[in-house]
This record gives structure tokens, C-alpha cells and sequence, in this order.
């Protein structure tokens, strides 16, 4: 908790451009590809915002940035995976 | 059994305090899963269909039930079935996948109206709704609904017949069902509405605008005169049409399966994280690893983001 109070401005950016992104991904027209972007966009952030973060704590590590790299191609391939159907 | 759960999901000692499953290591093998699981769906979906693939079932009767049903509780009359706007629809399905586009207007210039003017049927006002991607009659007319452009056309006191057409097939690269829906009144309708008693008019509402979203056409200068609310059971009591079902029935549906397989991972990460959250931090371990905070957030918010992520759009 201490972590949250520390970096609330972080969580709160962090927690618009994800709800921001999905929202927006919900209500534009259909393009696979134009969601997919837009999805990579917001991981990209995900990302970013993190190690921003961790180098603040001074705890930044390769195992972190792999970490985290790893939890957005998780949800990058989840969500291609509902797609198949429209690729 | 319990300890191969507990090894995986819970922080101890024997895991290094972190959950197996949110080691880099268990984290690469997912990432793997969810690759080769992409490439197998792919491989499936296109060789065989039947096994893997979208389930849909849609049937013409059901969308005019549907449809008819919104326009009684808005206090209209029921639609008609038109085999004309039925050919109409069906012409237009046709033309968007031959010609590949998902638009009002063709890129050739090709207008809605064409395909019920080839049809053979006489308008004097016209309207098309279309949606692609709808698994059931019930999401597409719902989404129809929430639409205002498209919910104008539906309840519309300006069309007395409907036709629906149902077409699976590849539009711009992806493999879809569209579902055309074409309104209409004919002129003679309108005549006979415009020269009937007196006393059966019962209603003269304003003209309607036509919608520029969803094009529809209105080519008379006077107020269309509207006859009292009919009664539905003497609308039915004509010979009843032919249902055209269409449907697709694959051993697996693609698309639940896959947020499905997409919720059981999410769910056991989710598991893991918030469980390696409390523990740690009551337990004050210090350890190199990600924050738990973010990933919490990313996956309950991409959950939500799943569950209401539809296939379907309207247009």
C-alpha cells in the first residue's frame, strides 16, 4: 500500500489509458487490425508506466522488464486468439 | 495434487516466494500455449470448419418476430415480409461480398435502392439496415436497437414491409455472417392509405426526416397518412412463409472457446498475483519482481474487456 500512496498519479494514468483504450476499442467500428494497434498502444504504456515506476524505486531489473513483456503478450495473445475467426 | 497447486499458485520458501506460475519461466510457457493455441485455431478454423468455427443460427421468421415485436411495444404496426425486399436484401448481400466493401453505397456507386428497384418493387420510401458478425436475431436486432439511426429505420411509421437476407461468406478478409435488412412501402400502399374512409384515419404524424447514417428514402413532398394500428392477428392469418434458417453448427465454437481458454488463464493468473500481493506483503520479503498492482489491474480490466466483447457490429 505503501507502493500505492508513492506512485498514485502513475495508477490512476495507468488505470485511464487502459480503460480508455479498451473503451475505445468497444466503440469503434470493426478492424482487427486497427484494435490490435490500439491494444499494442495501450500494452506499450502498460509497460512503460511499470519500469517507470521501478526506476523510481531504484529496483529495476531484466527479470522486471521480461516480466512485464511477458504479461502484455499474454494479453495481446489472448485477444488475437478471440479474433481467429475474423484473421 | 494439492502441492502441485500450492507450489504453483501460492509463495513459500520452496517457489523462492513468487507463485511458480508468475516465475518468467511459467510466464514464456504461457506465452508459448497461447501461440501454438493461435496457430492450431487458425489451421482448424480454415481446413475444417465443422469441427472448430463459429456457431450462429439465424432465420428470417425470427428477425421479422423480433423486429415486429419492438415496433408493437413503440406503438407501431407490424412489418409484412416482402419476397421482393427479400431478393433486394439478397442482392445487396451478394454484392458486398462479390465486390468486397461493408457500406450503405457501394464503391462503384451502386445505391441500396438499385436492388429493390431491380426487385421489382415499387417504392416510395426505402431503408436498409445492415449488421455482420451476429451469432443469434436477438444480438443483431438488440444492437439494431441501441443504434438510434438504426432503431429510426425499425420503428419507422413509414414502412409497411420488410425483407431479410442472411449471408455467410468472406468480407474483407474475415469470415462473417451479414444479415440486410430492407424496408419499404410501396406506392400503391401508400394510395390506398392516402384515398381510404375517412374514418379510419386515425392518425397524420409529421414527415419524417430521412436518416443520413442509415440512408433511407422518402420521395413525396406530403405527409404520409398512416391507418389506425392494425390488428396482428389479421395480419397473420396469411399462408405462412417459408422459414430460411441458417445456421452453422461446429463441434466447438470457436469464439466461446477462446475466451474461455482466455478466462481460465486470466483467472488463474489473477489467482496467483493477488494471493503473491498478500502474502508477501504481510510477510515483508523483499524480492526482485514486478509490481503485482499492475498486472492486477491489466488483466481485471482486459476481463471485463473479454466479457462484453462482442463479435457483431451494425451499420
Amino acid at each position: 500500500m505503501k507502493n500505492l500512496s508513492h506512485h498514485i498519479v502513475l495508477y490512476i494514468f495507468e488505470i485511464l489509458v487502459l480503460c480508455i483504450g479498451f473503451i475505445v476499442i468497444l466503440n469503434t467500428d470493426y478492424a482487427f487490425w486497427t484494435h490490435f494497434v490500439i491494444l499494442i498502444i495501450m500494452l506499450f504504456f502498460y509497460v512503460a508506466i511499470g519500469l517507470i515506476r521501478h526506476t523510481k524505486d531504484h529496483d529495476i531489473h531484466g527479470k522486471v522488464v521480461l516480466e512485464y513483456i511477458s504479461i502484455s503478450l499474454i494479453v495481446a495473445l489472448m485477444f488475437l486468439l478471440v479474433n481467429i475467426s475474423r484473421i | 495434487m494439492h502441492k502441485f497447486i500450492y507450489h504453483y499458485l501460492v509463495p513459500h520458501k520452496g517457489n523462492n516466494h513468487r507463485s511458480k506460475i508468475l516465475h518468467n519461466s511459467s510466464l514464456l510457457v504461457i506465452v508459448i500455449l497461447l501461440l501454438f493455441s493461435s496457430w492450431f485455431s487458425i489451421i482448424v478454423n480454415k481446413t475444417s470448419p465443422h469441427i472448430l468455427g463459429i456457431s450462429y443460427s439465424i432465420s428470417d421468421q425470427e428477425l421479422l418476430i423480433l423486429v415486429n415485436e419492438q415496433r408493437i411495444n413503440n406503438g407501431r404496426e407490424p412489418l409484412k415480409m416482402n419476397d421482393r425486399l427479400s431478393k433486394a436484401a439478397q442482392g445487396k448481400a451478394n454484392h458486398m461480398l462479390t465486390n468486397n466493401y461493408w457500406a450503405h453505397f457501394a464503391p462503384d456507386d451502386t445505391t441500396p435502392w438499385k436492388f429493390i428497384v431491380d426487385s421489382g418493387y415499387n417504392y416510395i420510401y426505402a431503408g436498409e439496415n445492415l449488421a455482420k458478425g451476429f451469432v443469434n436475431a436477438q444480438d443483431a436486432v438488440t444492437a439494431w436497437m441501441n443504434s438510434s439511426t438504426h432503431r429510426d429505420n425499425i420503428l419507422s411509421n413509414q414502412y409497411k414491409d420488410v425483407g431479410f437476407a442472411i449471408v455467410e461468406g468472406n468480407l474483407q478478409g474475415e469470415d462473417t455472417v451479414l444479415i440486410v435488412e430492407m424496408f419499404g412501402q410501396e406506392k400503391n400502399q401508400f394510395l390506398a392509405a392516402a384515398t381510404a374512409d375517412v374514418s379510419s384515419i386515425v392518425d397524420t404524424p409529421e414527415p419524417e426526416e430521412a436518416s443520413e447514417a442509415s440512408p433511407s428514402v422518402n420521395q413525396t413532398a406530403e405527409a404520409p397518412l398512416l391507418l389506425g394500428a392494425a390488428n396482428i392477428e389479421t395480419l397473420n392469418t396469411g399462408t405462412k412463409p417459408q422459414e430460411k434458417l441458417y445456421q452453422s453448427k461446429p463441434l466447438l465454437d470457436l469464439f466461446i472457446s477462446a475466451k474461455s481458454f482466455s478466462f481460465i488463464i486470466i483467472a488463474v493468473l489473477l489467482i496467483a498475483f493477488i494471493l503473491d500481493l498478500i502474502i508477501v506483503s504481510r510477510k515483508k520479503i523483499p524480492r526482485i519482481v514486478g509490481n503485482n498492482l499492475d498486472h492486477i489491474l491489466l488483466l481485471s480490466i482486459f476481463v471485463v474487456f473479454i466479457f462484453i466483447y462482442n463479435l457483431g457490429i451494425v451499420l
